[in-house]
């Protein structure tokens, strides 16, 4: 039986029914934030349990049957355009993060670009991909919808995104529903941050600008990072209520790079347009500013410092700007040397280890047999030493950014660099 | 002066969302206990629960003495698999989820 805090009831009744279990006994509590009230609490609590723990099983707990949601039509709205807007706008007042579902209907809140046939149409023109294709893992995973590559461009077109655009967004796509990506946030919830980042020439050719947050007036940028959102809310289902949004994105500066391109380490072919979705733990973002690396150099010993205190990160993406990595490269270093050097000097004791916020949930993943398996760490005294990452891997290099940061580094909890990687030519 | 339309222009929009597959309900099964006299009630301890869980382990004690209360810290242990469910040959389980 489960028990909840009553500002997540709703968040674990959706959870409840993509276990297929909606029946599952459960108890809605207030939040206890002492041990005081707690106590105060108990005795008016157990008795409620013992009722739930022990009450016979009903006739419709032990039944099967369908779980099924009401099927919508292919077209959703028909009117003027106030009327259509209103209908996908929906009035905003998010009042709690995971009482329900936002009320801004189907978007994030902002307006968007009509959906029409033509409009879609337009779209589509963008892929040689049939419309009624079906993305996404099958059989569907329980806590994701179906959808299909005119799915895709419906919210593409509302996000107004260019024809162009479409084989990076169906990219995008299909990472958001991989399972690796579902396994970081889709029921476990958390303010997630993501990035979605262009290796490739395609990234120059559509104008996106290298500044991860995508900056302010850039269309490509923008409408990509809105699509990814409308597809995550729309397609695929995951967001809204989970505090999980899109960052940035942004194309990685290989004009100006030293060093191979993001593709080329996860073994990508040479010039092959490649889509990476970098998944943040949002509170997990650390910067370096230019004024500091110029009063201080030592850029690598700086970061060491901080990819210590990254929360629960088993991985984590690591941005340089180009002057940077121009630099390292002048001291004969590559990308490989830069990521082993990291992850040789990030380190910390077992102490610090235990003391992160959700090591629970981090220490679970890597006692089990998964690529994040540490199960050797766990029985270290606190004063142990250990590398802050399992390996070398879990640190992902791009070069891009702004230059009023030359570094920022972003802890992604559960996620492969390497497994979050596909490619956007297969998407033409 | 053009004069104003006298009917605004009209939209049909396409639905974005995805279509959830109609999945099978998964019934319960597991016959409830009637009382608590020697079974074990498993209490797992998850991060946002450090001070309810041991305070309701404390009080299911008091109101059922012959109770076997297994203790399960998330934090140390980690997520319990259901292998060591079943070696722990757990009667319930009483779990706090949620941040």
């Amino acid at each position: 039986m489960v028990i909840t805090f009553e500002d997540m009831a709703g968040i674990a009744e959706n959870n409840r029914r993509e276990l297929r279990m909606p029946d599952m006994r459960n108890i809605v509590v207030p939040r206890m934030t002492s041990p005081e009230k707690s106590k105060v609490y108990a005795p008016e609590l157990v008795p409620r349990l013992v009722e739930l723990l022990t009450a016979p099983l009903t006739d419709e707990e032990k039944s099967g049957g369908l779980l099924s949601e009401k099927k919508h039509q292919r077209i959703a709205v028909r009117g003027d355009w106030d009327v259509c807007q209103e209908y996908f706008q929906g009035d905003v007042y998010w009042t709690s993060l995971f009482y329900r579902n936002p009320p801004a209907h189907l978007t994030n809140g902002s307006p968007v670009v009509l959906p029409t046939e033509e409009k879609v149409k337009q779209i589509l023109a963008g892929t040689s991909h049939r419309p009624d294709e079906i993305m996404g893992p099958t059989p569907v995973p329980s806590d994701q919808k179906e959808f299909t590559v005119e799915t895709v461009a419906i919210n593409a077109a509302m996000a107004g995104c260019k024809p162009e655009y479409m084989p990076v967004v169906l990219a995008a796509a299909e990472m958001m529903s991989t399972p690796a990506k579902t396994r970081v946030s889709s029921r476990l919830g958390g303010a997630h941050t993501l990035l979605g980042v262009i290796s490739g020439p395609m990234g120059q050719e559509l104008l996106l600008t290298t500044e991860q947050f995508g900056g302010i007036g850039y269309r490509a940028n923008h409408s990509m990072r809105f699509a990814m959102e409308l597809i995550g809310r729309n397609a695929i289902g995951h967001w809204g209520m989970r505090g999980e949004g899109t960052g940035g994105f942004f194309a990685e500066d290989i004009e100006h790079s030293p060093w191979t391109p993001l593709g080329a380490d996860a073994g990508f072919k040479s010039g092959e347009n490649v889509f990476a979705l970098c998944v943040a733990n949002a509170p997990n973002e650390r910067w370096i500013s230019p004024a500091w690396y110029r009063a201080h150099g030592k850029f690598l010993e700086r970061l060491v410092v901080e990819l210590g205190n990254l929360g629960n990160s088993l991985a984590c993406t690591v941005i340089i700007h180009p002057s940077v990595a121009n630099d390292l490269a002048d001291k004969g270093m590559s990308k490989e040397d830069v990521r082993q050097w990291l992850w040789e000097n990030a380190t910390e004791t077992m102490g610090h280890y235990r003391d992160r916020t959700w090591y629970g949930i981090m220490s679970s993943l890597q006692r089990r047999d998964s690529p994040f398996n540490r199960a050797e760490i766990f029985d270290l005294p606190d004063d142990a030493v250990i590398h802050t990452y399992k390996s070398p891997e879990m640190i992902q290099i791009i070069v891009g950014g702004i230059p009023m940061e030359f570094g920022y580094i972003a802890g992604g909890p559960m996620w492969l660099p390497s497994e979050l990687m596909t490619s956007i030519d297969k998407w033409l | 002066m053009k004069a104003a339309k006298s009917v605004r222009e009209k939209y049909e929009c396409l639905d974005p969302r995805g279509i959830t597959p109609e999945r099978s309900k998964i019934p319960l099964r597991a016959p409830r206990m009637t009382d608590f006299e020697d079974k074990n009630v498993l209490i797992v301890m998850r991060e946002s629960f450090p001070n309810l869980m041991p305070a309701v382990k404390d009080e299911l004690v008091k109101y059922a003495p012959n109770v076997n209360a297994v203790w399960w810290d998330f934090d140390q242990k980690g997520g319990l698999t259901v292998e060591q469910a079943k070696e722990l040959e757990v009667d319930a389980a009483l779990v706090g989820v949620g941040y």
